[in-house]
């Protein structure tokens, strides 16, 4: 009975996939639509081999390697954020709003200012990715590790535990299942981030390629890289989920 | 034909490496109107045999009967059936979205009772226990011993005619218990329901029961079966000094007693 | 008349400390402005930006309520459409593990790169702004209340398999309550999503909204303008997330 549910749960999504991609053909090539506003499964298969080593590998490394610095330095910017606000309730109250004013804040409305500001620049790029994915985390795990239930707090306090040892022991286990909804937004939020600031500042990257493809109408190449954008994405997401199952069964 | 019957009912449990019988051979009967309680060390399988009769898990061979009704392996009991029937378990298991009084009278949101007699109704149950004032309070609100006892009203609220308690006084303290015991033998004595009543303390059982059934464990099985009379008297908390009582408590507890050193060897 | 008195006290404390740091985040920036000698097409000071707020938004005015109503109205349509698939496919686990792997992928696809093939099909008008905020926002919706209703409390559910609730039932009376705290996440989270494809929409084409406006302003090196606009966009996500999590405290009791 397992073995039969582990069966369809791989088969299911394949059946479906490879459905809509049959459909997506027919539909194209039935109804003459133009290649140039919605290419057909082919014409993007095309455009990914002709199109491969040239530009999509190269792009896709740009953005991987800034997608990847913009996230490392994110994680421990929100997080320690997050941990020194929670330590005091007025700090909390202070920085919380704050942090989501620019949570909620989409970077595509700042990536045009700030080029103007600092100049079109690799580390415009990460800086706006940090910019976008730092607040989400922090704002996650701050509200984590203020929603500790009372009672474990106080148990530390009569054992004489200190602040610090309560919060390694206590209020960071505790706060894992938040920390980790924020990371794994986090990293949707990256990469919409990166390609956005592709986009915009150009350099390289997966955006830049799309966005470029486009002004020279090579919609198909345009979608292959939007594919391969996707793509790195789901499996970032299933990355940091694949993480966070480990730490939450090592922990218990 | 008894009203509830078990026969030759027997429950096995797979685990990865061996299987376990949690109940073997039980043959219990159980006449409409009685008070049986269901005695036994812990693990001996007593709420295997409720879960059974709730129909949450099927018997791996054997029948059970109720009010000629006989369960199948296939499907589920009827709703005609299952509101005959009232369950308390071991844990109150209150919904903490919903205040007490809502809480108690949730069994007939999912029976389809509606009507100003269940409101009154509520409010009676909830008075009889004491806790009328906390109607509109949330269960985090209460202490344990309080959202036990609307768990037991819970099971109440539809007015079954057969009432089966998992040791539903257990986590109580001393005095609470005998007053719910005794609030539970006048409630069976006006609406004469058929008790089923599960517990590990022997003088509550040989307290409100006429017959008692003594339950061995590993595997859990049917020792020996007492009836438990006391001449007409009334029950109540004066029956306790009675000799008669006293014998009974020392028989059973020596059985189970015996039950533990068979257990050992 | 103590009550009000407690509710106004609270208020003010929650208020005054955020607003604190705020001011002080703008005296750092209108200093640091000056200081450097920083001229205003390349980052506008306070002073520069709040001397042409009010001329500003009554010319921004139409755009703010655009936007504004755009993402309320997307927001709105995510959330049902993701509870709805997120009921279907939790019901259906066979439709569900088929449809789980494509909602993920959706919600990681940038729309910003899919809105000019949508606006070649459905034009610049609002139903590609509205079309792009369900598909970026619906999926963290569906995700998290799928999440909720497969890790409800399986004591809960027992006491609803002894009362032989029907699925329906179950549904109503257990699994929708256990599983609030997940849809609420959802619902925050979803409102970023939102945000985002909202705005990147109306940069991207068309000339409605303050996305536009944005873009718009930057050509012309109006920088106090384009940053009135961000203002703008900043009050819209604080308080729409601040409006969901309000909902939540009074909603979820556990």
């Amino acid at each position: 009975m397992k073995h039969n549910r582990k069966i369809m749960s791989f088969l299911a999504p394949v059946t479906l996939i490879t459905l809509i991609i049959i459909i997506w053909q027919a539909a194209c090539t039935l109804l003459h639509v133009s290649e140039h506003i919605l290419p057909s499964p082919s014409a993007i298969a095309v455009a990914f081999k002709n199109d491969f080593a040239g530009s999509i590998l190269p792009d896709t490394f740009v953005s991987l390697r800034i997608m990847m610095s913009g996230y490392l330095i994110a994680i421990p910017l929100g997080f320690i954020i997050a941990a020194l606000a929670s330590q005091s309730r007025f700090i909390t109250r202070m920085i919380l709003p704050v942090l989501i004013i620019l949570m909620m804040i989409p970077m595509a409305t700042l990536v045009p200012e700030l080029k103007l500001f600092l100049g079109v620049k690799p580390s415009l790029k990460i800086l706006v990715i940090i910019l976008q994915t730092a607040p989400v985390i922090a704002v996650n795990s701050l509200s984590g590790f203020t929603h500790v239930p009372q009672n474990k707090v106080d148990l530390m306090k009569g054992l004489g535990c200190g602040k610090p040892e309560t919060f390694f022991r206590v209020v960071l286990p505790n706060a894992l299942p938040q920390i980790f909804t924020g990371l794994k937004l986090g990293c949707i939020l990256c990469m919409i981030a990166a390609t956005a600031a592709d986009m915009s500042v150009g350099q390289g990257g997966l955006g830049y390629r799309i966005a470029r493809s486009a002004t020279f109408s090579a919609t198909s190449t345009a979608f292959a890289a939007i594919i391969v954008a996707a793509v790195i994405g789901v499996a970032f997401y299933m990355l940091v989920s694949l993480v966070e199952s480990i730490v939450i069964k090592w922990k218990q | 034909m008894a009203y509830i019957s078990l026969k030759s009912v027997n429950k096995k449990f797979s685990t990865r490496r061996s299987e376990i019988y949690a109940l073997k051979n039980i043959n219990m009967d159980f006449n409409k109107g009685e008070f049986v309680s269901l005695v036994g060390p812990s693990g001996c399988g007593k709420s295997t045999i409720i879960r059974l009769l709730d129909d949450i898990l099927k018997p791996t061979s054997g029948e059970i009967t109720v009010d000629g009704f006989a369960y199948n392996n296939s499907e589920s009991i009827p709703k005609n059936m299952i509101k005959k029937m009232g369950f308390i378990f071991q844990v109150p298991n209150l919904y903490p979205w919903l205040t007490i009084r809502e809480n108690v009278m949730l069994p007939l949101k999912v029976y389809k009772m509606k009507g100003p007699e269940y409101d009154k109704y509520a409010e009676e149950l909830l008075d009889y226990v004491g806790l009328a004032a906390y109607g509109d309070s949330y269960p985090s609100e209460i202490s344990g011993g309080m959202q036990q006892r609307i768990g037991v009203i819970r099971g109440m609220i539809h007015k079954p005619e057969i009432f089966m308690m998992d040791e539903p006084f257990g986590a109580l303290d001393e005095d609470t218990r005998e007053n719910m015991n005794l609030e539970l033998l006048e409630i069976w004595k006006k609406t004469h329901m058929t008790v089923i009543f599960i517990t590990h303390n022997i003088e509550e059982a040989v307290l409100m029961s006429q017959r008692i059934y003594v339950m061995s464990s590993h595997p859990g099985m049917v020792k020996s079966e007492l009836t438990i009379d006391f001449s007409g008297r009334e029950r109540n908390l004066d029956l306790i000094s009675d000799r008669k009582f006293a014998e009974y408590c020392t028989d059973i507890e020596s059985m189970i007693g015996t039950l533990r050193l068979d257990e050992i060897k | 008349m103590r009550k009000t008195k407690n509710n106004f006290v609270n208020f003010i404390n929650a208020v005054y400390p955020p607003v604190l740091l705020i001011l002080f985040l703008f005296i750092l920036w209108q200093t640091v402005c000056e200081v450097k000698n920083i001229q205003v097409w390349m980052l506008a000071k306070p002073s520069d930006i709040f001397s042409k707020f009010v001329e500003n938004t009554k010319d921004i005015l139409p755009h703010i309520g655009i936007t504004y109503t755009n993402i309320l109205i997307g927001l709105a349509l995510a959330i049902i459409i993701g509870l709805l698939i997120a009921v279907i496919t939790c019901s259906f686990p066979v439709l569900g593990s088929a449809l789980t792997p494509i909602t993920v992928s959706l919600c990681c696809i940038p729309m910003v790169t899919l809105v000019p093939t949508l606006m070649l099909i459905f034009g610049v008008g609002r139903s590609v702004k509205l079309i792009t905020i369900v598909i970026q926002a619906f999926p963290i919706v569906t995700m998290n209340a799928a999440t909720g209703f497969l890790n409800a409390d399986p004591a809960h559910i027992e006491l609803m398999q002894s009362l032989k609730a029907d699925k329906f039932q179950q549904f109503k009376y257990c699994l929708i309550m256990d599983a609030l705290p997940d849809i609420f996440t959802g619902m925050k989270l979803s409102s970023i999503m939102a945000m985002m494809g909202g705005i990147t929409a109306e940069m991207t084409g068309g000339n409605q909204g303050l996305g536009s406006r944005i873009s718009f302003y930057i050509g012309f090196s109006k920088t106090p303008e384009a940053l009135s606009c961000i203002i703008y966009i900043a009050f819209l996500g604080a308080v729409l997330y601040s409006i969901i999590s309000l909902i939540e405290k009074k909603a979820v009791r556990q």
